[in-house]
């Protein structure tokens, strides 16, 4: 039976759970599963483009933006938790009057509503 | 639409949990989705009344937790077991909750189809 699935990434970039929800995601897309959305929560670091780990280390935000450029998955980034930790996209930053923008390619500033929505229909919700 | 179970297991104030846990419960209530607010563990500290909020530099959460009746928000749980084990008693919590035992816990939040825990 395939199933919809919505993701909420709570960790951060340096924590595992960013890399397992990645994977978890994968897996899903394999077992013929739908992902409908990854709503980027509390895991906001994910979603920024300064991030830069060593070459040795594995980058995690690519792999999201890998895995929704082949899929066309949603990528959404609470706005509001993104301003708090200092991502910003041209709008945002625009309305904010602020000097940079940071928000990765492939990631979307987007409002709770956002998730609530695609939360409140979708069979399995699991966070990371 | 599927009901949802937010878990507070964290302590206010020392992370943003208890302010992205309430942010994101009133965004669901607001678009009418039946929710229900769970605390536990550290998290029972939440709804001290004692707190002094302003000493740590925070909004005071627990004014906030008054506006829950505004958004229908009724269904509020406390473990017991974690109350007892921090000395805490319902005389000392900001708002009316429901407080049950471990295992009326698990039977609780079996009635929400999803739920996230901060």
């Amino acid at each position: 039976m395939s199933l919809n699935y919505v993701l909420v990434i709570n960790s951060e970039v340096t924590s595992q759970g960013a890399h397992s929800a990645y994977v978890f995601a994968q897996e899903l897309i394999n077992q013929q599963h739908t992902v409908t959305q990854v709503f980027f929560y509390q895991g906001i670091s994910v979603t920024n483009s300064l991030v830069s780990p060593a070459s040795d280390e594995t980058d995690v935000t690519a792999l999201w933006q890998a895995f929704s450029a082949a899929h066309n998955i949603p990528l959404i980034s609470c706005i509001s938790a993104s301003l708090r930790r200092g991502v910003v996209d041209e709008t945002v930053a625009k309305e904010q009057h602020l000097t940079s923008i940071n928000l990765a390619d492939g990631f979307t500033l987007g409002g709770l509503g956002e998730f609530v929505t695609a939360s409140a229909g979708c069979d399995r919700l699991v966070q990371f | 639409m599927k009901s949802l179970a937010i878990i507070n297991s964290s302590a206010p104030y020392g992370q943003c949990n208890y302010r992205e846990s309430l942010d994101m419960l009133l965004a669901n209530a607001s678009y009418d989705r039946p929710v229900g607010l769970f605390f536990e563990g550290d998290g029972v500290f939440q709804l001290l009344k004692s707190t002094d909020a302003a000493l740590t530099g925070n909004k005071d959460v627990t004014k906030t937790y008054g506006l829950l009746e505004l958004y229908d928000i009724e269904e509020v749980f406390v473990s017991k077991q974690s109350l007892l084990k921090r000395h805490i008693t319902r005389e000392q919590l900001t708002i009316e909750v429901n407080i049950i035992d471990d295992a009326q816990w698990f039977t609780t939040l079996n009635n929400y189809n999803q739920a996230l825990s901060f």
